[in-house]
């Protein structure tokens, strides 16, 4: 599955949003499930995702109304610049995380047998990719990233992500099915 | 693309979609963090650069929010004066199957026929729309190529007349059936404002491919709608526990099954709960304590924008039992984990004065009480950091962290860190050293209530005469699952098989029950919550005269003995007890065995995986072979938060050489530096043949009730 909800005329909507808190809104709710779901797949951790979330879009907001951000530009690639900073900042902050009481996107499957097993199968998959490659289906799938919008992330043209991820995905599904065999 | 593969494919791609996507932000945390920006951002801007475009727009929304029932009964009653149909709008509560329930007096309109329309060889067809006050929802199928459920990256529009496009807020994807090449495609739409009027969908990129599809609606009649019993529209609800309410809201009764909503609400303003850690279900027990089997069918679409509502089906009843709905949480906890927030404009408040002199490292003593409603906290301490000035409080039991701000220039962020050492850590980020007095705010209090939280309900009867009595335990026709011959002319594999039959062999000769007692030790991953550090399994399985199990009771317990969860199965039905899940399985019968290393030597080769072996000694003195199977990867996996990157995985078996049991079992990863790192190690503590199970595991049993 893959949510839409898309923003129209997101250029127009981040240059109000320089000054309207209703148009920083709309980014806002636009934005805070993909960067959410992309940092608690980085930090394994609700608190410090949340956390995470907050510095991120605080940072976003400053940035917005001291014109750090130029007109024209990705914005969601700006966003996920910032985002990916501010993991760098956590790693080098935590030498050890602390274990939380709150669930984790693999934990919660956990509860259903069958999907279990499956998450097992799917994380011992993505344990066999390179990071640069999990980053990938991150930015994709947790992030909703769309292949243009990695490709300015990660300085790769639209069709060279789009190419990576399906490959990606063609392994996946190769190894799944042999393991079903 | 055979029905195997696409069978399996529709397992990875949800696999895909709950590992990548499946979380959401907590609302309490959206909503607490939009107010924060709101706040930054007012303090951000001058008032005169504000923009009186948004202002405008927003008082224009506002305004429309309060016409269209208005607009929509005058439609309506216009369209029912032309036709001549007389339809049941009003008052139409129930179910609707993918939409929900619908609210009181909600006026739902429905498909008015099929509409489809066709792109090379492709067909993608309107099935259902339901249109609601409050969204629209719409199922369509895509036929004609092989998809993957997982690549639907289309966007969606209705387009009426005078009205800009309607963008699609949500869609959702699923493969239909083995059999063809089909896949549903599901999209939820803001309200319509007048539905009463032709409209067109149009679809961009469904798989590369745009669609234009005219269609119209027409109110829903009543034979399409679940009805909702007169007498259960008024929700029935738990006692208050903490502020917070298991609520029944909604019960719709059919010949076949009875449908029904739970919530959790707040009754206290600014409380959220959390999802109550993560997953929370309901169990529905009689007074006998039979449990009832749940099947939760919350729509994806509407479970994607309320967190703390499901929707189950179960059997129809008589009207006459006396039932208890209960509130369960994974994992098991008579707690649930709720939040408190303080809006800015009365929020409990203490000054700060840094002081002169102030640098990184500098700290203060500040023993500063807060009362927050119920919460009584004691600042005792602040410190300068790299990240901003960290608090220290002292709290009540029930608070496990809280979240501070304040409005000054410095401030940029704020975060709150779970108990150490006795007390709790707020942060909030500086972009500079303090050198003001500034005003900090309590924005936020974790906590967590105890409690049981449970609703007794006399559910209304079955509309029909065939409304079925719950039957205890009936066995469905089983096939029994076919056992391999000639498995291998690997020797070793032989081996382990010989060995596995031999150990299996006189626990397969029944009638009989069987006792089997395992422990694991788990080392958690980061922020892993289940299974705990220790887990004891405990099966009891009832074998028939040809040695397959009829039926099964599994216990999961912590180190204190406490049962974490437990399941029975009777032939191929299973029901979770303490969740309330059940279904069936495969429809087979299974050989009773405790072999799981053939399996996995089997497929050892097609993997590239290592097989090794030699002897060891088993913890109990015997003589045991060790087998490793071990993976190697093609490069090295740097997981974050890890020291050391993998460079493989693999398994242990340890099997007694003598009975042929495999005792232990093992997974570990590999390190760069050659060393294994234990994940989990299973040890089998018991096997026993015994004549008959304690009566409270037959207890169990019996209160496998199948759903007809």
């Amino acid at each position: 599955m893959n949510e839409k909800n898309v923003i129209k005329n997101e250029d127009a909507l981040v240059e109000n949003a320089r000054r309207d808190p209703d148009a920083f809104a709309v980014l806002y709710q636009y934005y805070l499930d993909p960067l959410y779901r992309y940092l608690l797949q980085r930090v394994h951790h609700v608190h410090d995702a949340e956390d995470l979330t907050t510095r991120v879009f605080m940072q976003v907001l400053e940035g917005l109304t001291a014109n750090r951000y130029q007109k024209g530009g990705c914005f969601a690639a700006w966003l996920f610049t910032i985002a990916r900073r501010r993991v760098a900042d956590y790693y080098r902050e935590h030498t050890s995380v602390l274990l939380d009481d709150q669930p984790n996107p693999v934990s919660d499957v956990l509860a259903n047998i069958e999907k279990k097993e499956d998450i097992q199968k799917l994380t011992h998959l993505l344990a066999q990719l390179g990071e640069q490659q999990q980053e990938l289906l991150r930015l994709r799938f947790s992030a909703n990233l769309s292949f243009a919008e990695i490709g300015v992330l990660e300085g790769r043209t639209e069709a060279a992500v789009k190419m990576a991820v399906y490959r990606i995905l063609d392994y996946l599904r190769e190894h799944w099915e042999e393991d079903n065999e | 693309m055979n029905k195997k593969k696409k069978f399996l494919q529709s397992n990875l791609d949800e696999a895909l979609h709950q590992f990548y996507a499946g979380e959401k932000s907590e609302k309490p945390f959206a909503d607490s963090l939009e107010e924060q920006l709101r706040q930054h951002h007012e303090e951000l801007i001058p008032k005169d650069r504000k923009s009186c475009s948004q202002l405008k727009r927003r008082s224009i929304m506002n305004k429309l929010k309060t016409q269209p029932v208005f607009a929509l009964l005058i439609t309506i009653f216009a369209f029912l004066a032309l036709t001549g149909i007389v339809y049941a709008v009003g008052r139409l509560t129930g179910f609707i199957p993918g939409f929900g329930f619908t609210a009181e007096g909600e006026n739902v309109y429905v498909l008015a026929e099929p509409a489809e329309s066709t792109s090379g060889e492709t067909i993608l067809q309107i099935n259902k729309v339901v249109s609601g006050d409050n969204h629209l929802w719409m199922e369509l199928t895509i036929k004609g190529e092989t998809w993957s459920e997982w690549e639907n990256f289309s966007d969606a529009f209705i387009l009426q007349t005078d009205e800009d496009p309607i963008r699609c807020n949500s869609t959702s994807s699923s493969g239909v059936s083995e059999d063809e090449v089909e896949v549903e495609v599901n999209y939820e739409f803001p309200a319509l404002t007048d539905p009463t009027i032709g409209m067109t969908l149009q679809v961009e990129n469904l798989y590369g491919q745009d669609f234009t599809i005219p269609f119209t609606l027409r109110p829903i009649e009543n034979d399409e709608v679940i009805p909702e019993p007169t007498e259960m529209q008024n929700p029935l609800q738990s006692e208050s526990i903490g502020g917070v309410q298991l609520v029944l809201d909604h019960v719709a009764v059919d010949s076949d099954k009875t449908i029904f909503q739970v919530s959790l609400r707040s009754d206290q303003p600014h409380t959220g709960t959390q999802g109550s850690a993560g997953y929370w279900s309901v169990t529905l027990s009689d007074e006998n304590g039979s449990l009832y089997p749940l099947t939760d069918i919350t729509p994806e679409l509407i479970a994607q924008g309320i967190d703390d509502t499901h929707i189950y089906k179960t059997i129809p009843f008589t009207g006459s039992e006396k039932l208890t709905l209960k509130l369960s949480v994974f994992p098991p906890t008579d707690e649930v984990y709720l939040t408190k927030d303080f809006p800015p404009i009365n929020c409990p408040t203490f000054a700060f004065d840094p002081g002169e002199n102030v640098e990184i490292g500098k700290t203060w003593k500040l023993n500063q009480e807060i009362t927050a409603g119920d919460f009584k906290l004691k600042v005792v301490g602040a410190a300068l950091t790299d990240e901003g000035l960290v608090f220290e409080i002292e709290h009540d039991h029930s608070v496990s962290s809280v979240m501070f701000y304040s409005s000054d220039p410095l401030v940029t962020s704020a975060g709150s860190s779970p108990v150490q050492s006795g007390n709790i850590f707020a942060v909030i980020n500086l972009s500079g050293i303090p050198d003001q007095p500034m005003e900090i705010q309590l924005m936020r209090v974790y906590y967590q209530v105890k409690g049981d939280w449970e609703i007794q309900w006399q559910p209304p009867a079955a509309p029909e005469k065939d409304s079925a009595a719950p039957s205890s335990t009936p066995l469905p026709t089983l096939y029994p699952k076919p056992t391999p011959t000639a498995i291998t002319t690997d020797p070793f594999l032989f081996e382990m098989k010989q060995l596995a039959d031999k150990f299996d062999a006189p626990f397969q000769e029944g009638p009989t029950w069987v006792h089997v007692i395992k422990e694991t030790d788990t080392e958690p991953a980061i922020g892993q919550y289940y299974p705990p550090e220790y887990l004891k399994n405990e099966k009891w399985y009832e074998i028939n005269a040809e040695g397959f199990i009829a039926r099964s009771v599994s216990l999961d317990y912590d180190k204190d003995g406490r049962i974490l969860q437990q399941s029975g199965t009777v032939g191929d039905y299973s029901v979770n007890f303490t969740y309330g899940f059940s279904g069936f399985n495969d429809g087979t019968l299974n050989l009773f065995s405790m072999d799981t290393l053939t399996h996995s030597l089997g497929s050892a080769d097609q993997y590239g995986i290592q097989v090794t072996h030699k002897d060891s000694t088993c913890e109990n003195g015997n003589d045991c072979l060790l087998v490793i199977l071990l993976d190697t990867f093609e490069s090295p996996v740097q997981n974050p938060g890890e020291k050391q990157a993998f460079t493989g995985s693999g398994q242990h078996f340890w099997i007694d050489e003598e009975s042929g049991l495999q005792v232990k079992w093992q997974s570990f990863w590999v390190l760069e530096d050659g060393s294994e790192s234990i994940n989990s190690t299973e040890n089998t503590i018991l096997v026993e043949k015994v004549n008959t199970p304690p009566q409270s595991i037959l207890d169990i049993l019996h209160k496998v009730i199948i759903v007809p």
